[in-house]
């Protein structure tokens, strides 16, 4: 087995390799590196969709979550479709058609702040570094459990990797790397599946071991105040997540990115159920492992023949860069074109800015290793709150300032405030009696924020109208002075 | 999140560890007869045994001082009293198809670090090593030893010449590789030409100037 997976890891990165370095040749502008002159077509931009939102939290994560509770977490995906499609209806069109390169570019357009604009870019970086701990952290435990190496080492390696790669070429680069990425994925996880039914002895038995090792495995181990607080914190985040909405300005146009969005769904299907699949068969076999997040290692390490087993070892890594190397590419632009060329040298030159994404994505990419040493929680439970954090900050000033001309750039700021400080507070309070009165997190974040982007839109400046037609082609001009109209 | 999620981990994370398991399955004509130990280290309030119920099998504790609860789906039985070290033996029979052997795993799980796992099997000359799980190797003495990080519930030896899932599966990997180099390379190559064709027009008879 290890001589396969050295042989496949040492395939596989040669091959991400030459990827970067043909980008890297083809990276001349800021809108290359950020955007890849804006080329990605369909397919290829679904399947990238699908890459950057299968993370760690997915294919270590969610497989241990199976693993540990059974099928009702599946319900989860429910809600990562919901947001999908609010993106897809309200969201992304629109985005696409303004052209930006960063989320703060549209908060700054939309509002007409460079106040909103900069806060925007810092709340993306503090909540993306939360997101990279939980991407660190699981590499620690695919080291630990296939290798027998020590996290911190595993993790400088994917680090340092990933960073090359995404300092190479850019979005261009991690574009097509992360469409390979997404078919590792699904063959990996697709082949497992009747491997491990095999080995169980077929579904029958499996179902029947299941329900007698713990009745909740295959019925209700999460009630509905759970699943609906986990579901809300994905399907708002999804809806407003910065790193999916950087990949849509990199898209041909508004249709290309339905499309995009559609097949990114079809394949988060085959991958959502493959999950469930691997988690619970997982279980059959090794019904006690030490740690949840170690089922799939475990499961492709010890179980799976090897070229399946190293196929899907790769696919965990590959998960798992695809994602650091989004999340990189969007907080290395928030520092590099949102806060720098925007506030510190807002003359520099597009070579100056790249150089400058360059080494942020650098400082950015380590930063995280410490704390996910630290060991918090499980992979899945620090994905969730950062789900959580984006969905408060980011939902409200994303869908409905899209969508809702009122909004103004104190509403704005306030919400993203508002929503960031109410989640956090919450989950420092009432979130230890959510059991009594199942209010989670994300549902007192994004109400907060509503609220505040409502009320104190209505008493503030308005936007510029020649800011509101960007976003508002079609609608009716409102009166400089007269008040905002609804949400519609 | 840690309100929500944490209680749930916490279940499965004991500070108590199952810190080795030998366990010892001789393999005879339709039966096998499973010799298997336990040590347990660290503060132990009860333990819990589960056995996964296969079809084709019936289930025999040689083990008398253990008394087996039924469910649809597995054996089990446990242990209670506190103690701060518990070793366990437990000792059964399997009659019927043996290419599956259940084996007992234990409600504490082990630190693949420190604790050591060793499964031998003694009899499998007809099966296939292979295809097996946990993954076994000859001991040198015509038996097998598998030494996974954690204890399965099963072990699986296959009869030599059945149908192999895992080779199976391998095999659709190359295929799988081999076909997406094979649509790349033609992609790519009819890219190539439409861009030599159109990079060097040629006159079309039929167009006027």
């Amino acid at each position: 087995m290890s001589n396969t997976l050295a042989v496949v890891l040492g395939v596989y990165l040669t091959v991400i390799l030459g990827i970067s370095i043909w980008s890297a040749l083809r990276t001349k502008t800021e809108e290359d590196f950020i955007a890849a002159g804006r080329t990605i077509g369909p397919f290829v931009g679904g399947a990238v969709l699908a890459a950057t939102q299968i993370s760690a939290g997915t294919v270590v994560g969610t497989v241990g979550r199976h693993y540990l509770t059974g099928v009702s977490w599946w319900f989860i995906w429910l809600g990562v479709w919901a947001g999908w499609l609010v993106s897809a209806f309200f969201v992304a069109p629109k985005l696409r058609r303004f052209g930006a390169l960063t989320v703060p570019d549209y908060i700054a357009a939309r509002f007409d702040s460079e106040t909103a604009r900069a806060l925007a870019a810092i709340l993306i970086v503090v909540s993306y570094t939360v997101y990279l701990v939980a991407q660190f952290q699981a590499s620690g435990e695919i080291a630990r459990v296939v290798f027998g190496m020590k996290p911190l080492t595993a993790m400088l390696i994917i680090v340092s990797s990933t960073a090359l790669y995404t300092l190479l070429g850019g979005v261009r680069s991690s574009s097509y790397i992360e469409f390979l990425q997404t078919l590792i994925m699904v063959a990996g996880l697709g082949l497992a599946v009747p491997v491990l039914l095999s080995h169980a002895g077929g579904f029958s038995q499996a179902v029947s071991f299941l329900r007698s090792l713990d009745g909740r495995l295959l019925g209700w181990y999460y009630g509905p105040k759970e699943l609906l607080a986990f579901g809300a914190a994905f399907s708002l985040s999804i809806a407003a997540a910065p790193y999916e909405m950087t990949r849509f300005y990199s898209m041909r146009d508004e249709r290309t990115v339905k499309q995009a969005i559609a097949v990114a769904i079809g394949f988060q299907f085959l991958i959502g159920v493959s999950v469930l699949a691997i988690g619970l068969l997982t279980r059959v076999l090794f019904p006690n492992l030490p740690s949840p997040d170690q089922a799939s290692s475990v499961m492709a390490f010890e179980v799976l023949p090897p070229l399946v087993g190293a196929l899907l070892i790769v696919a965990m890594v590959s998960a798992i860069m695809s994602t650091v190397n989004s999340i990189l590419l969007v907080t290395g632009a928030s520092v590099a074109h949102d806060l720098y060329g925007r506030f510190l040298r807002p003359d520099a030159s597009e070579s100056h800015l790249v150089m400058v994404n360059r080494i942020a994505i650098v400082v950015l990419a380590f930063i995280p290793v410490y704390f996910a040493l630290q060991e918090f929680g499980d992979v899945q439970a620090i994905v969730v709150e950062q789900a959580k954090f984006i969905a408060s900050f980011f939902f409200v000033p994303v869908v409905i300032g899209l969508n809702w001309r009122g909004g103004t750039a104190s509403g704005a700021v306030a919400s993203m405030v508002g929503g960031f400080g109410a989640c956090l507070a919450w989950e420092l309070t009432g979130q230890r009696g959510f059991a009594s009165h199942g209010i989670d997190a994300v549902e007192v974040g994004v109400v907060t924020s509503l609220i505040l982007f409502l009320v104190v839109s209505r008493y503030t400046r308005r936007v510029p109208e020649r800011n509101l037609r960007i976003f508002f082609p079609g609608s009716e001009s409102v009166g400089e002075e007269s008040r905002p109209p609804g949400p519609s | 999140m840690i309100g929500v999620l944490g209680l749930t981990v916490a279940g499965i994370a004991a500070a108590t560890q199952l810190m080795t398991v030998a366990v010892d399955v001789t393999i005879d004509s339709g039966r096998a007869v499973v010799d298997a130990s336990y040590r347990f280290e660290g503060p132990i309030d009860s333990v819990r045994l589960v056995l996964i119920k296969l079809r084709g099998q019936s289930v025999r504790m040689l083990s008398t001082e253990w008394t087996l609860r039924e469910s649809a789906g597995l054996f089990e039985f446990g242990v209670a009293g506190a103690a701060s070290s518990l070793p366990l033996h437990v000792r059964y029979e399997i009659n019927g198809a043996v290419d599956r052997v259940p084996l007992f795993v234990p409600s504490i799980a082990t630190d693949p670090g420190t604790s050591r796992v060793e499964i031998r099997v003694v009899g499998a000359g007809d099966f296939s090593v292979k295809d097996g799980f946990p993954r076994f190797r000859n001991d040198g003495r015509g038996g097998l030893v598998a030494r996974p990080d954690n204890v399965p519930s099963l072990i699986l030896l296959p009869p030599r010449g059945s149908l192999s899932i895992n080779r199976l599966a391998d095999a659709m990997v190359a295929l799988l590789v081999a076909f997406g180099t094979a649509i790349w390379l033609a992609r790519n190559w009819r890219r190539r030409a439409m861009s030599t064709s159109t990079s060097i027009p040629t006159p079309s008879p039929n167009r006027t100037p």
